[in-house]
């Protein structure tokens, strides 16, 4: 930089605006004196952890209200939040019983699926356990990148259905992201539970419906918290992005299981 | 600026801009885009590759001067790299515990490994790839140790310039990342020519100089130490951190073989 151009103590050193206070309140750049911490500086998250699980657990809706709301500083970027809870889901649901590449196989009841992966271990010259095994990976790193067209589904039927609102795309993407957080958590406890138990919870149909009336409810309420919508409303526009987060999912998990097939 | 939005909505500080100047609040007047919001990047990941690869030190000094809001934060670039580097790197030629196992004369790592099979009662085959999975991720996690102990060494040797902890861990991370970028084109190109680099010492030293060039050049520019004093720091971090390596490797591999 030109000393000359450099800018003074007054001045913010990213965009040269007179500085007002702590933060520039031209670009958002934190001057000097700001004292900023590790997460934040190395991590780019200003949010604390304790905050946003309480606001995500306790106030559905709450985290994209405080985006909509330009108040959501305090809060973890959702992305990150749903990035690091995908890969705990994995942690405590994945494994023998929980969701995983051979549970999904095992629904298949043609048969083609597992013929082909067997077909592939073949091709590649490796035992069926071990492509098994290579497959599960494949699945998992697969299933996670491609989760991000989820969250871009719910953000659209979030749209569709809330498009009279006029918000901005960032308040729909953030609360189908944080409805993702929510059912990633409930399904980590679900299955999670299910494996400590020792009880295989996919073919307990009670604790399926049980789930997806409390994911229900929480959109139900996040409908109405965060668009201000009626009960009514709410729960007829919540069955419609269940079902298209529905159909999302089970593409994606399909697709996601196809990938891993072909490149494991 | 509308009237509804003239106080800040987090600390309740009277905006005169688009950004709080107290608490650094976005308003709804802030043009902010999906990687902010949804991630908290603020910055470009081209301005920030760019710096990395011609301006060694330049994104420490970034944080340091107060004027790192176009560059991505140093550690998102170093968790996005390391995925990258196992699946370019790493294989059965590059840098994966077949590698260490094929490479150990006294072959304990790969009787270590059939014994722990044996234990699970799982097909050695099948262990072996649940060890190859289970050391990436352990390798993964323990690399912010490794920033951390560079960091420290970098903190210890440039004490005197009382800067804070911030630039030494950004430094640290960013002497990471470059390190990570060359190993996977190292490792890569071996992979791709299908040369075992155990067996190539010589091709194992160029990336060796190259780091500690790059680490000097760092330390120039982030704490304007002149040449012959950055080298020595270099030399001294590199040390360190050379043992801190070899140490988190073997215990990368020590949990992988107790918890696969």
């Amino acid at each position: 930089m030109d000393i000359a151009a450099t800018p003074g103590p007054s001045q913010c050193r990213f965009c040269s605006a007179a500085l007002t206070g702590p933060y520039c309140q031209a670009c958002g750049q934190p001057s000097l004196v700001v004292r900023r911490t590790f997460r934040e500086a190395i991590m780019g998250n200003a949010g604390r952890l304790l905050h946003t699980l309480r606001v995500l657990l306790t106030d559905p809706g709450g985290l994209a209200r405080e985006i909509d709301e330009a108040r959501d500083r305090g809060s973890m970027r959702p992305g990150a939040l749903l990035t690091n809870i995908i890969a705990v889901f994995f942690l405590l649901a994945g494994g023998v019983g929980g969701f995983t590449s051979d549970s999904l196989i095992a629904q298949d009841r043609s048969g083609h699926i597992a013929s082909f992966a067997a077909q592939r271990a073949t091709e590649r010259g490796v035992a069926t356990s071990v492509y098994h095994e290579r497959l599960e990976n494949r699945f998992r790193s697969t299933y996670s990148v491609l989760i991000t067209l989820t969250t871009l589904s719910y953000a659209a039927a979030l749209w569709l259905v809330e498009r009279r609102r006029r918000k901005s795309w960032l308040v729909h993407l953030a609360a189908g992201v944080q409805y993702l957080c929510i059912t990633f958590i409930l399904s980590a406890l679900v299955y999670g539970g299910g494996r400590l138990a020792g009880v295989d919870v996919a073919a307990l149909p009670v604790v399926g419906v049980a789930t997806i009336g409390v994911l229900a409810l929480y959109v139900v309420l996040m409908l109405r918290r965060l668009y201000g919508d009626g009960w009514g409303a709410a729960v007829a526009k919540a069955l419609v992005v269940l079902v298209i987060g529905a159909v999302s999912d089970s593409i994606l998990s399909y697709a996601a299981l196809a990938i891993a097939l072909v490149t494991a | 600026m509308t009237g509804a939005a003239m106080q800040c909505r987090l600390c309740g500080t009277a905006l005169v801009g688009p950004y709080c100047h107290a608490c650094g609040q976005a308003t709804p007047d802030a043009r902010r885009g999906l990687p902010e919001v949804l991630l908290g990047q603020t910055g470009r990941l081209t301005h920030t590759l760019r710096m990395l690869f011609t301006q060694p030190g330049e994104l420490a000094r970034e944080i340091d001067e107060g004027r790192d809001r176009l560059s991505l934060r140093p550690l998102t670039l170093l968790l996005n790299l390391i995925p990258l580097f196992f699946l370019l790197g790493g294989g059965p030629q590059g840098f994966s515990v077949r590698m260490f196992a094929n490479n150990d004369p006294t072959h304990q790592l790969a009787a270590l490994a059939a014994r722990a099979a044996a234990r699970h009662n799982v097909d050695p085959a099948v262990f072996d790839e649940r060890i190859e999975q289970r050391f990436r991720a352990v390798y993964s996690l323990l690399v912010v140790v490794q920033v951390a102990a560079y960091g420290l060494m970098i903190g210890l040797v440039e004490r005197r310039k009382r800067k804070s902890w911030l630039v030494h861990f950004a430094a640290a991370t960013h002497y990471m990342c470059f390190s990570f970028v060359l190993s996977i084109v190292l490792f890569g190109s071996m992979r791709l020519a299908g040369v075992n680099l155990a067996m190539h010492p010589v091709i194992g030293a160029i990336p060796m100089l190259i780091n500690l060039t790059y680490l000097t050049l760092m330390l120039r520019r982030a704490y304007a130490d002149r040449v012959p004093v950055a080298l020595g720091k270099t030399v001294l971090v590199l040390l360190v951190d050379y043992v801190v390596a070899v140490v988190l490797t073997i215990a990368a591999l020590a949990i992988a073989l107790g918890t696969a």
